[in-house]
């Protein structure tokens, strides 16, 4: 338990380390979010400079407060879930922006994440088992070639040929606009998961050879393991010894990696996005980058950064109950 | 050897094993025999590399690539069915009929994988040398001993596999609330114990202890020595027991067989070894570890070290270092004969062969040649 809480106290630190970074960071680049916004209006048409002043002050820009009030007042706005106006998707709050962006994001990233890790570790397993056959030679060296595939260069080749070339799948949007409307109706699940199908498989295809060649090292490792050699002579069943004895332990090193992995995803998922005009918060990110939208990056980040801190959270739990070394010694 | 009596349980003739293949071939074992009785511990002792290990694990066909048995047999004799009601009085017994049991001597280099596992644990069970690395650290010891269980007696229900763990830990002295540990939550001494405990779950007739308590503390292996030789008692299994502590097996082990790049180079009763150790080898084994009682002496070592076993000396492959070596040990293969007429004890040595050398070697002989080596590595 004081395990726990001294993890948690961790995770804390570093939420408060990202969020001070990510108020920072915006402020020392260049560029006014009011006069892009003001200037973006004025293309419009006539627009009085009184309209200039009133974006400052919806942005809280016109503070005269030193920065470190600022600070101060953005951490009590942020305790209050208040992360302020989304300057690209003026006036919406950048929260119903994250709210609505946010489940695409996490749906395809959980879902294409957990099939690459699933699949990939559990051919590693027989990758090490049948160590040295053809299934192992050919899988490896296909792995490694896969491994090294530049992700934005596999992307495009699978939007032109499957999307764009023979049409199977559709290679932009989360879901039809014209033919269906959000929410739990089967047509637009279905439909969103069909949209979902390109951009999962290049994630797929591009995260599961890491997850295959690691767990087939690990496992090879673990294999010359005297328990391995005892769950032999014990004359146990050769799916007892693979998975009970050998994989078991071979896993926990993957587990760890997993919890590595998930910031480079999270990054990766931008790429996606983008690839894919894929209706995710990775999208608005960039929407808000080239638009000066402080507010709107920040939240983000912030989203990304809460998200990879709980998920490395869940992952040391997740091994705490995988690796009994790592449970407090009971009273002894 | 080839005693075809009753109570031979295990014997290994003519058995060879290479690692790789072609040139490059390291020959670990070869042309080993020997026989093994029910209920006998058997020491198998040499230095690293002496193809102990190797001839313990071919047995138990546990070896794996590169490692090749290239040749010999090892007939088990199982135990007969009515033999099953006595023995293990002080052990509950475990129904089922178990693995070969009753059908006649077998070679284990001929059973197929399903025999194999049938045989593995039901009548062989192995202790390896570190208790730490050969359990599984991410399962409770109840676990790995009631999965043995749950594989070879199906039909055993849960609560009597958990019955059975208990019985069995505290057989060798662990309470029954271990059950539920971890190995990394026990002892160095524990750990052992409950390796012996995993190896006794379906009362085999034979365990192959590879050196079991060489990881441990001096005071902790005098307690698992102890244990183990209480419970052979009790149960009557017999043991191979593998370890480079000569002295230990003088102490333990009923019979002691002595390996030298990969060949038996003397066997023997623990009490002629003890009394008169006939291989130049053997006695400098022996003797290369100081002794807590008994006169001062000096110390003494074996010169030089093992070969390399891709390219083993000719004739014999001790003469190099042999402090007795003459001509024929260059040229001709020693093979085991007893070393006095009459004698079980057997030596492969040519001082003992009336062909080259009219009276064999005493042990005072045997002990001066040794300590003028030690005395002239001193002066120098």
């Amino acid at each position: 338990m004081r395990h726990l809480l001294r993890k948690l106290g961790i995770y804390l630190l570093a939420i408060w380390v990202a969020v001070t970074v990510d108020f920072f960071l915006p402020r020392i680049a260049p560029g006014d979010p009011a006069k892009d916004v003001y200037y973006r209006l004025a293309q419009l048409g006539p627009v009085s400079p009184s309209t200039l002043k009133a974006l400052q002050i919806e942005f809280g820009l016109n503070t005269t407060d030193p920065l470190w009030l600022q600070y101060l007042k953005y951490l009590n706005n942020l305790l209050h879930g208040n992360l302020g106006v989304s300057v690209t998707y003026f006036p919406s709050s950048v929260g119903s922006v994250i709210a609505q962006d946010l489940p695409w994001t996490l749906v395809l990233l959980s879902i294409s994440v957990l099939i690459s890790f699933a699949l990939g570790t559990l051919i590693g397993v027989f990758m090490a088992w049948k160590r040295g056959s053809t299934l192992d030679t050919t899988l490896s060296s296909v792995m490694t070639f896969c491994y090294s595939i530049f992700y934005p260069w596999l992307a495009l080749v699978i939007v032109y040929f499957l999307g764009y070339k023979f049409g199977w799948f559709p290679f932009s949007d989360g879901y039809n606009a014209t033919q269906t409307t959000p929410g739990w109706n089967f047509a637009f699940l279905s439909d969103a998961a069909y949209h979902a199908i390109l951009p999962a498989v290049s994630l797929v295809i591009s995260t599961i050879a890491g997850w295959m060649l690691t767990m087939r090292n690990s496992m090879v490792t673990t294999l010359s393991e005297d328990y391995i050699q005892m769950a032999r002579a014990k004359g146990l069943t050769s799916r007892r010894t693979m998975f009970a004895y050998a994989a078991r332990n071979a896993i926990l090193p993957s587990v760890t990696g997993f919890a590595i992995a998930i910031g480079a995803v999270m990054g990766g998922q931008f790429l996606v996005e983008i690839v894919f005009s894929y209706p995710g918060i990775g999208y608005a990110l960039v929407q808000g980058i080239s638009n000066h939208d402080y507010f709107l990056t920040d939240g983000i980040l912030l989203m990304v950064i809460i998200a990879t801190i709980v998920m490395n959270l869940i992952v040391d739990l997740l091994y705490v109950v995988l690796d009994p070394r790592t449970r407090q010694v009971k009273g002894a | 050897m080839g005693t075809m009596s009753n109570d031979t349980l295990l014997e290994v003739k003519h058995v060879s094993v290479d690692y790789g293949a072609g040139d490059g071939a390291v020959h670990a074992v070869t042309d080993v025999s020997f026989t093994l009785r029910r209920g006998e511990i058997l020491g198998l002792a040499g230095e690293s590399g002496s193809g102990k290990s190797t001839l313990a694990y071919a047995v138990s066909r546990l070896l794996r690539p590169p490692a090749l048995i290239t040749g010999g047999q090892a007939i088990y004799y199982p135990r007969e069915r009515d033999d099953e009601t006595d023995g293990a009085a002080s052990i509950s017994k475990i129904p089922g009929l178990s693995g070969v049991r009753g059908e006649g001597p077998v070679d284990l280099f001929e059973l197929s994988e399903d025999e194999l596992r049938a045989f593995r644990w039901n009548d062989l069970a192995v202790v390896f040398q570190s208790a730490m690395n050969a359990l599984n650290p991410v399962m409770t010891i109840g676990a790995q001993i009631t999965d043995v269980l749950r594989t070879h007696r199906p039909h055993m229900p849960a609560p009597a596999r958990k019955e059975r763990a208990i019985e069995l830990l505290r057989l060798v002295g662990i309470a029954p609330d271990r059950l539920g540990s971890y190995p990394h939550e026990l002892s160095g001494g524990m750990r052992q114990r409950a390796t012996i405990a995993i190896a006794l779950a379906l009362s085999p007739d034979l365990i192959i202890m590879d050196e079991p308590t060489t990881a441990l503390d001096v005071v902790v292996q005098r307690e698992i020595l102890t244990e183990i030789m209480n419970l052979r008692e009790k149960l009557h299994f017999a043991v191979i027991f593998i370890t480079h502590d000569l002295s230990l097996l003088l102490e333990i082990a009923d019979k002691v067989a002595i390996m030298y790049a990969g060949r038996l180079v003397e066997q023997a009763s623990h009490y002629d070894l003890y009394k008169h150790a006939r291989h130049p080898y053997s006695y400098g084994l022996m003797n290369s570890f100081p002794t807590l009682h008994g006169p001062r002496r000096t110390g003494i070592g074996i010169p030089g070290s093992p070969p390399d076993l891709r390219d083993v000396p000719p004739g014999c492959a001790f003469h190099p270092r042999c402090p007795f070596a003459f001509e024929p040990c260059k040229t001709v293969l020693p093979l085991l004969h007893p070393a006095v007429p009459g004698s079980d004890q057997q030596v492969a040595c040519h001082l003992y062969d009336a062909q080259y050398r009219a009276t064999p070697p005493t042990t005072e002989e045997i002990a001066a040649r040794y300590e003028a080596i030690a005395e002239g590595s001193a002066v120098r």
